[in-house]
């Protein structure tokens, strides 16, 4: 019949053209081009250096422009835009001296630019998220909450080549800060024209080894090498193209049809990843943070110490790590986490011992009989439904409990933002929780647990703890500061509002013939020096 | 005529701030807030961010001042996307979704129809169980099934069509047929029960002993007067598939619209959850006010309006 004819043409016409245009594809190296792929989460929120903080967004950023400083191999800052620095014996005046370097669109990049993208961070209308990393310096936290000026910031281009920085207090990590993204120059000129530069690609200027080609939203990001960059001899990619995709499947399956170059852990879909790991597809490196949990001290049984540590004994972290979650993650018996700068793991050494069931019982017996409870008031667990594992691991904390304690506590899932309320209007008993530090050091994990602080949501509050961090804030040097920290972690397991689960590690799977990606514990991903074959 | 368009133009914007009120009211009951998450931002920079978009306000005052903004047609900034307004999100993802969106509605009402058709015609017999067995499968299957199916055997194993990702139109091959499953499976059922019980009707027997040709039989009365459910559905199902599927565009990478109606509710982004619950209403409002000037047309039992004159 006719119709059929028809329908079975217009099949046909729909196959073939399909089948044709296969041959077209993403980004291919052809010719000499080096095009390294990549895959964005999704699309990044913002490509402006003042308000990039999230994984992608910095990822991006990171390789786009280039700081005072940039971390090397080994997490070390190494002089980049600036050419040496002067310390005074205080430590609380740097100065920079700038190589003379160029914009991207062959501009002369000066010590104003430095001046003028710190303030623009710091402006409260900017709303800037990652400004509270520039409070190190003078005048800074002032500006930014509505207190100060700009003109009391203690930054100033002494010349064009000349930058001078004083901070409110000496920071020993401050060189490593000014390799962040939220540290970056900013192409003054053109900012103060269109303050929405940053926005879309055909306005972006940037420093680094590569600029900005393309920015299709929800769609790709393709950077390519940048002629202007000053040391764009060492540059061996000729572009990287950022891809946005969100479901962890796609994105394995793209890897595994070469369309992607380089995938991290947590794009990887969570069933393969033991596998891929075992076989050595992903290799793992040492993270940034840790999963822990959180007791909220004025409520009851938790305002009791002995049953927070009751609590904390009783659980297998090994097991955990290993068994629950089983991506490489290393079993947590402290705080700060092994990828913290100097050592500092290894001379605080472990602080809680994993899996004391026996002395957990006894804790718990001892602990009531002080509070006069004959019954446990009910205990109940807040964990984020977002992802499976988290659930996963929440169950095996409650068996663990079971078992281990005879207690029984309850569960309850809730919504990722109404999570994170009542964690931070302190509206539960026991919950999950998880620490992302913004720059490594371990001043940074610690001094979420000072009275008060934005991250503590534990109720908890302890005079000396708190006179500790000023101390460690207040000093130059490195070993003193780092006794006090070792003296205020040891503290924080003494009282145990928190207890350590798992510290998180990094990773990712190649392609062969990939090399010279430098990664960080913390900190964006450097692709300035990677090479394809 | 011109009286009722202007009567249902008028219960259109009616319509369309009551549910602008009443989203803003339900996203404001939510808890949690766009910016609670794992980094701990100090309280200062919070109240800047919060202030940056007027979310320290009382409601009613914000309430005022999206209205405001909203009666020039300016939906405001997202918040998760920092440096994006809603209104150049929507510009910039509509379109996209609105192609594939096209392209599966295409495949579903054709293939529906000439599918539907032939069962009906083919009643009780192979043709129509074949047809019905993929009605079935189509409607049966979920999308988050048969996507992840038609990826991993038609484009990585076969290698017939690319992966995913949004290059070419080769790359909405897959996604369009994924999306068109289930109204195409819809569009044959309805077809075929509307057209089988038409063509036992007296003046299908009268038009066939006035010995009429059968295809005109066929094209003259009896589709015309089958077809008129697959209109009624045919409104919202256009905008549905139009405004993007969050599983299709979550699976092939595409960037739509789709996403934004889940992701900005989790994410808190206030001003998009608004603009794409607003857009989408105001597109379903808009095409449902077509189909009825349809009706008019296909059906002439259904008056929309009296006639002038008298």
């Amino acid at each position: 019949m006719k119709k059929y004819w028809i329908f079975s043409l217009a099949l046909l016409i729909v196959l073939i053209t399909g089948l044709t245009g296969c041959t077209t594809g993403a980004d291919k190296s052809k010719g000499g081009e080096k095009v390294l792929n990549l895959n964005l989460s999704g699309e990044p929120s913002s490509l402006d250096p003042a308000k990039a903080f999230d994984e992608d967004s910095l990822d991006v950023t990171n390789n786009l422009f280039e700081g005072l400083m940039r971390l090397d191999q080994n997490h070390q800052p190494k002089p980049a835009v600036a050419k040496e620095v002067k310390v005074s014996p205080d430590g609380l005046t740097y100065t920079f001296m700038l190589n003379k370097t160029k914009w991207s669109n062959g501009e002369e990049l000066t010590a104003h630019d430095f001046e003028f993208a710190w303030k623009r961070v710091l402006d409260p209308k900017t709303a800037a998220e990652p400004a509270f990393l520039l409070y190190f310096i003078k005048g800074a936290e002032e500006f930014n909450t509505g207190k100060g000026s700009a003109d009391q910031v203690g930054v100033k281009a002494l010349d064009d080549y000349t930058l001078e920085v004083k901070l409110a207090r000496p920071t020993p990590s401050f060189l490593q800060l000014t390799s962040y993204p939220v540290y970056f120059p900013v192409y003054k000129k053109g900012a103060e024209k269109n303050p929405n530069l940053y926005n879309e690609a055909d306005t972006y200027i940037s420093n680094g080894a590569f600029k900005m080609a393309e920015w299709k939203h929800d769609d790709h990001v393709k950077l390519v090498k940048n002629e202007h960059y000053h040391k764009n001899q060492t540059v061996k990619l000729s572009a990287i193209h950022f891809s946005m995709v969100t479901d962890s499947k796609t994105v394995y399956q793209l890897f595994k049809t070469k369309k992607l170059d380089v995938v991290g852990k947590k794009s990887i879909p969570p069933d393969l990843l033991p596998t891929m790991i075992k076989n050595g597809e992903v290799k793992l490196r040492e993270g940034n943070g840790l999963a822990f949990f959180r007791f909220n001290v004025k409520k009851e049984p938790f305002t009791n110490a002995k049953i927070r540590k009751a609590f904390a004994l009783a659980i297998d972290r090994k097991l955990i790590a290993e068994q629950v979650v089983g991506s490489g993650e290393q079993p947590a018996y402290a705080y700060v986490a092994p990828s913290a700068p100097n050592n500092f793991r290894k001379k605080g050494g472990d602080l809680i011992k994993d899996a004391q069931f026996e002395e957990a019982k006894k804790l718990l017996a001892e602990g009531m009989k002080e509070e006069g409870w004959t019954t446990l008031p009910p205990v109940t667990l807040l964990y984020s439904n977002s992802t499976e594992q988290s659930k996963k691991i929440v169950e095996a904390v409650q068996e663990m409990y079971r078992k281990h304690l005879g207690v029984e506590v309850s569960l309850q899932a809730k919504e990722t933002k109404v999570y994170f309320a009542d964690q931070r209007n302190k509206n539960y008993v026991m919950t999950t929780s998880s620490f992302l530090a913004d720059y490594n050091d371990a001043y940074n994990y610690l001094e979420s647990f000072q009275t008060d602080h934005s991250m503590n949501r534990t109720n908890w509050s302890n005079k000396k703890y708190d006179e500790l961090l000023q101390k460690a804030a207040n000093s130059g040097n490195q070993e003193e500061r780092d006794q006090h920290l070792h003296e205020a972690e040891k503290i924080l397991f003494d009282e145990m509002p928190v207890f350590p689960l798992y510290y998180y590690s990094s990773g990712a799977a190649e392609q062969e013939g990939i090399t010279g990606i430098i990664r960080h514990p913390v900190g964006p991903s450097d692709y300035t020096s990677a090479d394809k074959q | 005529m011109n009286r009722y368009i202007i009567r249902r133009l008028f219960q259109m914007v009616i319509t369309l701030w009551v549910i602008a009120t009443l989203t803003f009211l339900m996203m404001k009951a939510i808890p949690g807030d766009p910016f609670s998450g794992e980094k701990k931002l100090p309280e200062q920079v919070l109240k800047n961010l919060m202030s940056y978009y007027h979310l320290d306000e009382p409601i009613p005052v914000q309430y005022l001042i999206y209205m405001k903004s909203l009666l020039q047609l300016d939906l405001g900034p997202s918040i998760k996307y920092e440096t994006r307004t809603v209104n150049t999100i929507i510009s910039e993802s509509f379109p996209v979704s609105a192609q594939l969106g096209t392209q599966a509605l295409i495949l579903a009402v054709v293939t529906g129809l000439l599918l539907g058709v032939v069962a009906a015609l083919r009643h009780n017999r192979l043709i129509d169980y074949g047809a019905m067995f993929f009605a079935v499968l189509g409607i049966s299957v979920p999308s988050f099934v048969l996507a992840p199916l038609m990826q991993k055997y038609l484009a990585v194993e076969w290698e017939l069509f690319p992966v995913a990702t949004w290059e070419g139109w080769e790359y909405s091959i897959l996604p369009s047929i994924a999306l068109a499953a289930f109204p195409l499976a819809t569009i044959t059922r309805l077809m075929r029960s509307s057209m089988v019980e038409v063509l036992t009707q007296d003046y299908i027997r009268t038009a066939r002993s006035k010995g009429l040709p059968p295809y005109l039989v066929v094209f003259r009365h009896t589709i015309r007067n089958s077809i008129l459910p697959i209109v009624t559905i045919i409104g919202p199902l256009t905008v549905g598939i139009l405004t993007g599927s969050f599983v299709i565009e979550k699976i092939f990478s595409i960037p739509g619209i789709g996403k934004y109606f889940v992701e900005s509710i989790s994410n808190r982004d206030y001003p998009l959850i608004m603009g794409v619950t607003l857009f989408y209403s105001s597109l379903l409002i808009f095409v449902n006010f077509l189909v009825d000037l349809a009706y008019g047309l296909i059906d002439p039992r259904i008056q929309l309006f009296k006639k002038g004159g008298n």
